[in-house]
């Protein structure tokens, strides 16, 4: 099965750069000004409780120990405490990617969709009304930033204009994403603006790449049907490039969502980092990097996988 | 700032007791009993959940005694009181405090009863030995919190007199005593209490007790059903939110999600002022945030200086373009609730640029061998950033050249890395307002910001021995030597005072909108005068 060894050597390869993150993460979080102990104790401490607590923290070790001691346990499934609640950090970041992850997924399952069929649409209609209106929303779109977009969608349906949908999003702690339904409108209608455009305009121009292509041209004269020639023939290889465009907005979503979740109050990992690095909370700062890295890894994992296996020319040239 | 705010020191009040009898009197004038009353008779609805909201991250903490940031100083006052609680000219008074009567004849034994009837969270309730244990607690020189009580007492000095009264012998006299027990860190805890972090049992006497807690996510508290202050609280529950920054919040309060917005951004009151359902409380009791100049350190070694500096700005001008508007005048000095605030009548100092430049060449500066200093602030407060960037685009213009200052605003972790710290000149602080010993022991002791006073200087000695002063007119003398020194040879420059504004539903009813030293009237004293209208 020449998939499988293509998979087994892509997953080798995802392990490597994880491994090259974690060490470039770690050496980052070393440099950061201030000392995590000082941080910790405030400025009204004393150097006993300082150096105490660097023991206690194993500071004084030596950059390639704490690499190792941290890298082992994260391998084995601990990641540890957090230095300012010293609670056990899984208690925190746990409930948090549930929560992105099913912001991500309600965002997905909307905006996934919706692009691939405007972007496809806009091709079969190339320079007529709706694509010409489709391009041009979706350049706005793509270029607006999100907390601006986000704002926009807070004064119109939230605080000024229309007082039909919250603000923010409250998820309590112990509760369920799915617990405010209402709140997640607002963020969930952004990141859909935020990421169709992107996905859209990539399928309109590989969907037009592939019905100007020798073989569609081909499946037309032979006669086929022109449904057959689109569903059958011209979009599964146009979602080829689609995919990887689909993964890296996905893993966008699934990690780096910090200013809509911030705009939106939104508990999920993103605010949980930007809370981490005001913290100095650098084992929450490592593990959610490290996370957030390995998203990214495993996405673009899946895209190529999702890529090889839609693309008949791709997949028939595995060895 | 206001890292701590337990602050052990007093002043000469106009109201100062000189000894039990007239304590008494202010008791009596002060009876928890008729004012109760007279609250009692404002009908308030019982029932409903308050949602406040306050910016705060994963640092949040709870405990009774010893706060960092905004969200803890919300928590403890849902769930813990104090002996007394200052009015709006900063004097302590027994209402809304679980001291009957306190009492002194020397300023050094200092005799405290507790009201009658006061229960805890759990039922227990309140006798002598939970005060000798708060107080053994919050004077432990292993505490954090016991900074700034240090000098005055120590756990040997707390001892019970019996089931309802305690004494506290201090290790110098403080006539003004008082003000420590109306701090609002200074609570009472039950015998055993410990913080969040070691016991989420958080037992207080206050109106709500602590049902969950989640730092930087939300903290609930129900009713304490045998409240002491009878027929409050009104609400079934407190729910304090975090949010991740002021725009969240404020968008929350618009949009209904939250009651209340504890400290909104003074930008945004004009819009928040518009909103016909949203009520904005603005408390000017005197909040500072000082450009601290460092006096041991050059260029401000040279008093002509820092002198020159404090002449050099336009303070109405720093008003309207820091705070808009949202602020009144200082002459770099502070407390103005105070008594004794501003005790040599200075007059308020003008930009004068002539001046100041007469002093600036006499102390050798001139365009070629400029002033130069950068003046760093945190990127968390824009009020401190924005002040220090109108600060100094204003000196290096006034003085044509002859200051060269740069503002830089450093990025997380000044509080940690860049405030106070050794090798930097100029930076900015904040202080919640406070009466005018507390301050100065703050800013000379706990937060020697400025390395104030000079070699020399006789202001330390001066400061203890008006603190044992118990005539106020003596002491009133010795305030106005100190605030000459302090506003001649000071390293402070305090433009104005800055209004802190609160923002509310207008469905919130029975915030008292006084001055007050904590927002919103002590969170409508621990939430317990507020109820929801619906």
């Amino acid at each position: 099965m020449p998939i499988l060894k293509f998979i087994a050597r892509r997953l080798g390869l995802g392990v490597l750069t994880i491994f090259a993150v974690s060490v470039l993460i770690f050496l980052v979080t070393q440099a950061f000004p201030s000392d995590p102990a000082q941080a910790i104790l405030g400025r009204e401490t004393t150097p006993e409780a300082l150096d105490a607590l660097r023991q206690e923290l194993g500071l004084y070790r030596p950059a390639v120990t704490q690499f190792g001691a941290w890298f082992f346990d994260i391998l084995q499934g601990d990641i540890g405490k957090s230095f300012v609640t010293q609670l056990p950090l899984s208690d925190y970041i746990a409930p948090r990617v549930g929560n992105s992850l099913f912001l991500m997924l309600v965002s997905a399952v909307f905006s996934i969709p919706i692009s691939i069929a405007v972007g496809a649409f806009s091709a079969l209609r190339r320079d007529q009304t709706f694509d010409k209106v489709s391009s041009t929303t979706s350049l706005v779109l793509a270029a607006v930033p999100e907390f601006v977009m986000g704002t926009g969608l807070i004064l119109l349906l939230s605080t000024s204009v229309f007082q039909i949908l919250p603000a923010i999003t409250l998820i309590d702690a112990g509760q369920k994403p799915w617990s405010d339904i209402s709140g997640m409108v607002l963020p969930v209608l952004t990141l859909i603006l935020a990421v169709t455009p992107y996905v859209s305009r990539t399928m309109r121009a590989s969907m037009i790449e592939m019905l100007e292509s020798d073989y569609v041209e081909m499946a037309r004269l032979k006669g086929m049907s022109e449904r057959t020639v689109l569903l059958r023939h011209a979009l599964p290889n146009a979602l080829g490039p689609v995919f990887q465009v689909i993964a890296l907005n996905l893993a966008y979503l699934a990690g780096g969502t910090v200013i809509v979740e911030r705009l939106f109050n939104f508990p999920g990992i993103g605010s949980a980092l930007a809370d981490s690095v005001r913290a100095r909370d650098l084992p929450a700062i490592q593990f959610l990097t490290l996370m957030i890295a390995g998203v990214y890894v495993l996405m673009n994992l899946l895209a190529d996988v999702a890529t090889v296996i839609a693309t008949p020319r791709l997949r028939t040239s595995l060895k | 700032m206001d890292q701590q705010e337990i602050e052990t020191s007093g002043l000469s009040r106009r109201h100062f007791i000189q000894g039990a009898s007239s304590v008494a009197l202010a008791a009596g004038i002060f009876s928890s009993s008729s004012l109760n009353a007279l609250a009692a008779s404002v009908p308030g609805k019982k029932g409903g959940s308050l949602k406040v909201g306050v910016v705060g991250d994963v640092k949040d903490l709870l405990d009774a005694h010893w706060i960092v940031a905004i969200p803890d100083i919300v928590r403890l006052n849902v769930g813990f009181e104090t002996l007394m609680v200052y009015d709006e000219n900063f004097k302590p008074t027994y209402k809304d405090g679980l001291a009957e009567e306190v009492s002194t004849k020397d300023g050094i034994n200092w005799i405290i009863r507790l009201k009658k009837g006061i229960e805890f969270h759990d039922g227990k309730t309140l006798t002598a030995d939970d005060l000798v244990y708060s107080w053994q607690r919050l004077s432990n020189p292993a505490e954090k919190h016991s900074k700034a009580l240090r000098p005055f007492l120590n756990p040997a000095g707390v001892s019970k007199v019996d089931n309802r009264t305690a004494k506290l012998t201090l290790l110098q006299a403080n006539a003004d005593f008082m003000v420590t027990l109306a701090t609002y860190t200074s609570t009472v805890v039950p015998v055993g209490y410990q913080n969040y972090a070691k016991s989420p049992l958080q037992i207080g006497t206050g109106p709500y007790k602590l049902k969950s807690f989640t730092p930087g996510v939300e903290s609930t508290h129900v009713r304490h059903k045998n409240y002491w202050d009878s027929g409050k609280p009104y609400l079934d529950e407190v729910r304090v939110l975090s949010f991740s920054d002021t725009t969240a919040l404020t968008n929350a309060l618009q949009g209904g999600q939250i009651d209340v917005a504890i400290n909104v951004p003074l930008a945004t009151l004009p819009t928040l002022k518009k909103n016909k359902k949203l009520d904005v409380y603005s408390n000017s009791a005197g909040k500072i945030t000082p450009i601290c100049l460092v006096i041991d350190m050059d260029p401000f070694k040279d008093v002509r200086t820092r002198q020159a500096l404090k002449m050099l700005i336009n303070r109405k001008n720093l008003i309207k373009q820091v705070l808009s508007g949202n602020g009144r005048l200082a002459n770099d000095d502070y407390s103005p609730a105070d008594p004794n605030y501003n005790a040599n009548k200075y007059p308020m100092q003008e930009q004068d640029a002539t001046g100041a430049l007469k002093l600036l060449s006499a102390a050798g500066f001139s365009k070629s061998k400029p002033v130069v200093f950068d003046l760093k602030a945190p990127d968390d407060d824009a009020a401190l950033s924005g002040l220090a960037k109108a600060f100094v685009e204003q000196v290096n213009t006034a003085s044509g050249g002859v200051v060269k200052a740069t503002a830089t605003t450093v990025a997380s972790g000044y509080w940690d890395t860049t405030y106070m710290a050794p090798g930097v000149n100029a930076f900015m602080t904040y202080y919640n307002p406070k009466p005018y010993f507390p301050q100065f022991s703050g800013m000379i002791f706990s937060y020697p910001e400025t390395n104030f006073p000079e070699p020399g200087s006789n202001i330390k000695d001066l400061y203890a021995k008006a603190l044992g002063e118990v005539n106020p007119k003596k002491r009133a003398a010795m305030v106005a030597k100190m605030q000459k020194e302090e506003h001649e040879r000071g390293g402070y420059i305090i433009p104005y005072f800055v209004n802190a504004a609160d923002s509310y539903s207008n469905k919130v009813k029975g915030i008292n909108k006084r001055n007050s030293a904590l927002p919103l009237d002590y969170y409508g004293m621990h939430f317990k005068n507020i109820w929801l209208d619906k």
